[in-house]
């Protein structure tokens, strides 16, 4: 399929909007199979088993979240920065998605990887002082947690992505749009931060 | 305190790397604090810059079927249409509550005469005689069909004891005593009739008249 211009998006939005039978049609063919496979991508990388139907349901509660309540959502549609119908339309399936897995109560729906765990991170742990290995799991957990909120964002999101979704460096570079190197740099003033307030807590 | 949720295309944007610094920033200030937020960001990441999908499962044609079926019916009804079909609405739901409402301000064609033209389907008309002023009004309700139904006005002369009757040609279809309100004379077809007013078994006027479809209505 070609892909479309962001002129030819609006068009086709405009003439749902307007009640357009065959253009619903038209944006349905369109974008049918770029939401099938996004339910499908999220689910398989959540880990969480589904069947036929479940993506059926699915794909049917996108394209009802689109044209109901008189188009509602579609509607909120502008493209004010170049962004494509097709990857909105993409974010939306991902979200349904998402709600669909909490919905199932489904665990593990933070991350693929598996989790850093903080007891085995030494590199917190201030060796001369031996305080670290001296702490109990949960009081180590709580200080780090504590600590990460005296961080700025930067620093917490880091913190949240590599110790609760288990990224790598490399992946973290490339969620915050960053060169490998400002990633490591990132990390090393993290653990000098959080081994800072360690240090002036215990 | 934390900030709102990006939308959709937002958070799009930041996926895409298209937001100036400034709005970047406030995203990320966002993430670190919403954990709902940072497991979209990082699921929509993956879908939108992932691979493209190939070696998943395509559509099947009777999802897309359905799926158009939906979105038809559910699609958007343009606002002329919709204030339209809720306006029908309204009238239907007030014509059933109440007789001839003589508050309401005719808005279609131009007066001429007596006779006023409310809408497609409705003539409302005023007749004057010796005693009284009568106000007709004829409702076309279906095809062929109409109902009529005719309200005194009390300003001139007493109404008690009038009787209304509706014939057509010799025959009388029906007869009413106004109590006050209205009369009214349902399911009656199109045709010619003859209202006449009667009081202590004198007629005191009669007005011939017939329904038919216009080029109005």
């Amino acid at each position: 399929m070609a892909k479309k211009t962001q002129e030819e998006d609006f068009e086709l939005i405009a003439k749902c909007l307007a009640g357009d039978a065959r253009a619903a049609e038209t944006f349905v063919r369109r974008y049918s199979d770029i939401i099938y496979r996004s339910l499908q991508h999220t689910l398989i990388e959540k880990h969480i088993p589904f069947t036929r139907e479940d993506l059926k349901d699915l794909h049917n509660t996108v394209f009802l979240q689109l044209f109901d309540n008189n188009g509602r959502k579609l509607r909120q549609f502008k493209g004010k920065n170049g962004c494509s119908l097709a990857t909105w339309i993409k974010i939306i399936s991902v979200r349904s998605t998402l709600n669909f897995i909490r919905k199932k109560g489904h665990d593990g729906i933070t991350g693929r990887k598996q989790q850093v765990s903080i007891e085995d991170y030494q590199e917190f742990a201030d060796e001369k002082e031996g305080t670290w290995t001296l702490l109990e799991r949960s009081e180590k957990e709580r200080l780090l947690r504590n600590g990460t909120d005296l961080l700025s964002a930067r620093y917490k999101l880091f913190f949240k992505l590599h110790f609760d979704h288990g990224l790598t460096i490399a992946e973290i570079a490339d969620a915050l749009q960053l060169s490998i190197q400002n990633a490591y740099t990132l990390k090393h003033r993290l653990i000098q931060k959080l081994k800072s307030h360690i240090i002036s807590v215990t | 305190m934390k900030t709102a949720c990006p939308n959709e295309e937002k958070l799009a944007d930041y996926v895409e790397d298209r937001l100036v610094e400034e709005d970047r920033l406030h995203i990320e200030t966002h993430l670190s604090d919403c954990d709902r937020c940072l497991t979209e960001f990082l699921a929509a990441k993956s879908c939108v810059r992932g691979s493209d999908g190939s070696e998943l499962e395509s559509v099947p044609d009777h999802v897309t079927r359905e799926a158009i079926r939906l979105a038809i019916s559910n699609r958007p009804i343009p606002l002329k249409e919709r204030f339209k079909r809720s306006a029908q609405r309204l009238y239907g739901k007030i014509s059933d509550q109440f007789p001839i409402n003589l508050w309401r301000e005719p808005s279609l064609a131009p007066i001429r005469g007596s006779q006023e033209m409310l809408s497609e389907s409705i003539v409302r008309l005023k007749k004057t005689f010796k005693e009284i002023d009568a106000e007709i009004e004829i409702e076309k309700t279906k095809e062929q069909v109409a109902n009529i139904r005719v309200r005194i006005n009390k300003g001139k002369r007493r109404t008690n004891g009038l009787r209304v009757t509706l014939e057509r040609g010799e025959r009388e279809i029906s007869s009413e005593l106004y109590n006050g309100g209205y009369v009214s004379f349902e399911n009656i077809r199109f045709g010619h009739y003859t209202l006449t007013f009667i009081r202590d078994n004198l007629a005191i006027g009669s007005y011939h008249f017939e329904i038919k479809e216009s080029s109005n209505g």
